[in-house]
């Protein structure tokens, strides 16, 4: 067993590795920066590497030079990069593997080949996964694309080859508008990564997005641990993830898991990695990507198996042969997480900065908070704007509703605004209740439904307005009164 | 001279709803002649609590410019403004121009006459419905809607003459 591990990450999923490597007698070390020289994560290390003094360009998580240096100088075994920054990164994994140190994650080659989108794609056509029809490779003329086009089948969408991120994308929904398209994509991909090759594919309208879970040890054995359903997104950033899917009926979870199993079986995978995939409203499912790292919303399918994952990853890593079969796994009850960001809703989830002056998260049995932060913490924009992952159980699908329901009542914070009020109004939201809902969600409500109000807030926040402004008018304390000292300072001034 | 002291304040929110509250005493508060139990109480914590009506909500106050308010109650804002019997008449005249950006006047951009009229008071239409056809310089032209509205009054009517920038159509955004 790896007997100790660097944690190339902070927040949340920093001490959710060291967590589990505690638990496990794992020594664990930490990277102290100086842009949250006081962060949380800190306490739950072993040992604190202190990089405050780094000026460097490049953010320490994503230093490949200065963590292996650090890893070497304290003689650490192994490095977990959670999940982010270095984590599918081929080089880093490539770095490690030359200076002798376990990375937690698949080989290096793996991460490259599945990094690629063409490449990962191929492979997964050649293991017999369905994907959808493209063009194979990139697309130079207009003709070209109207006849592929054809063959595909309209709706078609054409993507920028050296693009991402929603860039150099248009939907081609008729075989009249591809001119026109075709110019737009190609002009925009040379403005924005300068070269203007585009490929087509075929476009789904508003999919389900249906991941698989897959752990795989380094002999050759793959099992599945179950699908999520991660459709509620918004700008392709996951919000709310559930475990298991109300899409998938015992049939599709057979063909679509059993495809996940067959395409990490053909790259010799091994640890944790989560094969995507777009469903349609026929029920049919094409490969999308494949993620060679643990996901944030992993939590839910641990609530569900039973499983620790992060363990998993420790034990495959340290070369332990996977000593669960499938049979063994069995998915029970159901999980929904919550991402709490620091957003403003109601400013169509513009950041909102500034301190956590106060924070109360729900508890019990079934409810799960995975976070990095506490009262006190800054939020600042160095890092990405998620506050705590609220996972919750239940029975059943409408049991884990009910019990989200109040336990995001109970989510309570001063200081900044979060995403509570979003997630609250996508669970009064029928079509999510009924399981009926897609990646369009988001998009497709008017702007009151994607924030809930509790009762008689208005009048409420009318009668506070009015209560402050007559104690202004009126100070029941005048300044000639004395308050104690002591007690001023415990005071905490104003709201 | 009253035994009572009493003070009427109005708070107006950025819908343009209105609540009424009278104060006794400085500290007693009624709002439709009832009296409103309530109490605001800062826990150890620093999360402040608004107890009202068997409701407990955490409150804070975002922002405060002289009468207007920014109020976070369960982490969703309010928007309120303060007003006094005097100030409110202003602040609902400021709110009602803020609201006539909803109204949307559509006048004739030359003389000629009213040909047909497409649409009635009260129905609803979308950008870019032909709602009336009038003839000018020998042609016809039309007259559409430039956002989505709901028609709130027609001043023409068939066959009416009409001068330039006589008032035809006006409609109140959706």
């Amino acid at each position: 067993m790896i007997k100790s591990v660097l944690i190339a990450n902070r927040g949340e999923i920093a001490i959710r590795i060291a967590r589990t490597a505690r638990r496990m007698g794992i020594t664990t070390y930490g990277l102290r920066t100086n842009k949250e020289p006081d962060a949380v994560y800190l306490r739950y290390v072993d040992s604190i590497i202190d990089v405050t003094d780094y000026d460097g360009e490049t953010i320490e998580f994503l230093n490949i030079e200065l963590l292996i240096q650090l890893a070497k100088k304290h003689a650490i075994e192994a490095i977990h990069p959670g999940y982010g920054f270095l984590s599918e990164n081929a080089q880093f994994a490539q770095r490690c593997l030359d200076e002798n140190l376990i990375f937690i994650g698949p080989s290096p080659k793996v991460i490259k080949d599945m990094g690629d989108k063409t490449i990962a794609k191929e492979i997964a056509e050649k293991s017999g996964v369905p994907v959808l029809k493209g063009s194979k490779g990139a697309v130079t003329s207009l003709d070209e694309a109207v006849s592929i086009a054809h063959q595909i089948g309209f709706p078609v969408i054409i993507k920028a080859a050296s693009g991402g991120g929603g860039r150099g994308m248009r939907i081609v929904r008729k075989a009249g508008e591809m001119a026109a398209m075709f110019k737009m994509a190609t002009s925009e991909a040379q403005t924005s990564f300068n070269d203007p090759s585009v490929f087509i594919e075929k476009y789904v309208e508003n999919p389900k997005h249906i991941e698989v879970q897959i752990v795989a040890d380094n002999y050759g054995n793959v099992i599945h641990l179950g699908e999520r359903e991660c459709s509620i997104q918004r700008k392709h950033q996951k919000l709310i993830e559930e475990a298991p899917s109300p899409a998938i009926n015992p049939e599709l979870r057979s063909k679509i898991t059993r495809a996940a199993v067959k395409l990490a079986k053909s790259v010799g995978y091994s640890t944790l990695g989560t094969v995507e995939f777009l469903l349609d409203s026929n029920g049919k499912f094409y490969f999308m990507e494949m993620n060679t790292r643990i996901q944030v919303e992993h939590p839910v399918t641990e609530m569900i198996t039973g499983f620790d994952l992060v363990e998993l990853q420790f034990r495959i890593a340290s070369g332990e042969r996977l000593n669960i079969a499938q049979k063994d796994v069995v998915l029970n009850g159901w999980a929904i997480e919550f991402r709490i960001n620091a957003e403003d809703v109601q400013s169509n989830f513009a950041s909102s900065l500034g301190y956590i002056k106060s924070i109360r998260f729900p508890q019990g049995n079934k409810i799960r908070i995975d976070t990095g932060i506490i009262a006190g913490t800054e939020i600042t924009s160095w890092f990405d704007s998620m506050l705590a992952k609220l996972i919750v159980y239940g029975q059943t699908r409408d049991e884990a509703i009910k019990r989200a329901r109040r336990a995001l009542k109970h989510f309570q914070v001063k200081g900044i605004k979060t995403t509570v009020p979003f997630c609250k109004a996508v669970l009064e939201n029928e079509k999510f209740v009924n399981g009926d809902y897609n990646t369009s969600f988001i998009d497709s409500q008017p702007p009151k439904n994607l924030i809930y109000k509790e009762k008689e807030e208005n009048f409420m926040a009318a009668l506070l307005a009015v209560y402050l402004y007559s104690k202004e008018s009126n100070p029941s304390v005048t300044p000639e009164t004395n308050i104690d000292p002591w007690v001023l300072n415990k005071r905490m001034r104003h709201l | 001279m009253e035994a009572k002291k009493s003070n009427k304040l109005v708070a107006l929110d950025a819908d343009g709803n209105t609540f009424e509250f009278e104060i006794k005493n400085n500290f007693e508060f009624y709002h439709k002649k009832q009296k409103v139990n309530f109490e605001l109480f800062e826990e150890v914590d620093g999360i402040t609590l608004l107890c009202y009506n068997g409701l407990r909500y955490p409150v804070e106050v975002v922002s405060q410019k002289q009468n207007k308010y920014e109020i976070l109650i369960n982490g969703v804002s309010y928007f309120i403004s303060v007003e006094t019997s005097f100030s409110l008449k202003r602040a609902k005249i400021l709110a009602q121009k803020l609201s006539a950006e909803k109204v949307i006047l559509l006048n004739a951009p030359m003389p000629g006459k009213v040909l047909y009229i497409l649409v009635s008071e009260g129905q609803k239409v979308q950008q870019g419905d032909t709602l009336l056809i009038y003839e000018a310089m020998k042609m016809q032209n039309t007259v559409t809607a430039p956002a989505d509205a709901v028609v709130k009054k027609i001043h023409v009517s068939e066959k009416s003459a009409i001068i330039k920038d006589n008032l035809l159509i006006e409609l109140e955004r959706i």
